[in-house]
């Protein structure tokens, strides 16, 4: 039972369905307290539920005796249970990061446009009073012909 | 009807000789005629409890892997998500930390300058308040630094009391120091 998390890429699969077949899984499933809701869920559930039938199937046909089958059954039990609970941990942390930063991010969008707006009126400033700075040395330049005359 | 389920998941059925349809199948026999209930209930190590314990190992494992498709699904989101943020975060840091503050200095010195000129023409007799483009005031910018712009200061602790030694300790308690 592999509990690193693999690469996020799918692929559609053909499972040889037709309307009756769905309306049995539906009732099936009502039926079924451990059952999805989620129509998609519950096919999805249902082909990694069947693989691990066969799976725990093979560990108890493999085991030799009750005992033997018993324990090892036990331990995958054991393993799945402790790879759900860390795996249901991180998705946990990353959901709710990913619902901070998503909120934190707006705050940022604003102080960023704050910023640029207040670069550019001091940009604009700049310019204004440069170009005032020449008009002044100019001025300045002309005074003492001002003060003669 | 088609089902999308991870490539690691595809090759995870192959490696077990198993293709999606018959995986389903063999699910969907166990559906509503296996037990539901929340913890086991056989103690001894019996053909019963074994039965019990492959329900309950494959639902385990079926939630494992639903688990794990909704997680690695999500996962690119989660990314774009977290680099998208980071991208505004150094966006809106550079802006303060770095532009905003090198742009008031900048407005500083030309102020300054500009100051410095009025000075100058009204020691000739002139009024500089004729010469313009001027900045309306109500439009000027406050050029001095703010508190949050710029680096921030490192953080600086002090450092920790010095203890004294055992020996100290018990000469002290013994000649009375420090009562």
């Amino acid at each position: 039972m592999p509990v690193e998390l693999p690469e996020g890429k799918t692929v559609a699969v053909e499972l040889d369905l037709d309307d009756a077949d769905l309306a049995e899984i539906r009732r099936r499933a009502a039926g079924d307290e451990l059952a999805p809701d989620d129509e998609a869920a519950l096919l999805r559930y249902l082909v990694y539920l069947g693989a691990a039938y066969v799976e725990v199937e093979r560990t108890v046909e493999e085991a030799g005796s009750l005992q033997a089958a018993h324990a090892a059954v036990y331990a995958r039990y054991g393993q799945a249970g402790a790879g759900s609970a860390v795996l249901r941990f991180h998705y946990g942390e990353a959901s709710r990061l990913f619902a901070a930063r998503r909120r934190s991010q707006a705050a940022h969008e604003i102080t960023q446009a704050i910023y640029a707006d207040t670069a550019r009126r001091i940009e604009e400033e700049i310019a204004v009073r440069a170009e005032r700075v020449c008009n002044l040395k100019a001025a300045l330049a002309d005074a003492p012909r001002a003060a003669r005359s | 009807m088609r089902l999308e389920l991870l490539e690691a998941d595809v090759a995870e059925l192959q490696a077990m000789g198993l293709t999606p349809p018959q995986a389903l199948r063999r699910g969907l026999g166990a559906l509503g005629a296996r037990p539901t209930y929340e913890r086991l209930r056989e103690t001894a190590v019996t053909p019963e409890s074994l039965q019990e314990l492959v329900h309950f190992y494959a639902d385990q494992a079926a939630d494992l892997r639903l688990l794990r498709f909704t997680y690695a699904t999500r996962m690119p989101a989660f990314e774009r998500a977290r680099r998208c943020y980071e991208g505004v975060e150094q966006k809106t840091a550079e802006l303060r930390r770095r532009v905003v503050p090198e742009l008031k200095a900048r407005l500083r010195a030309v102020r300054e300058e500009e100051e410095a000129l009025e000075r100058a023409l009204r020691e000739r007799g002139l009024d500089p308040g004729r010469i313009g483009p001027r900045v309306p005031p109500a439009q000027a910018i406050d050029p001095r630094p703010m508190p949050w712009e710029g680096d921030p200061e490192p953080l600086t602790l002090s450092p920790p009391p010095v203890r004294s030694s055992l020996r100290e300790r018990v000469l002290a308690r013994l000649l009375g120091w420090g009562r």
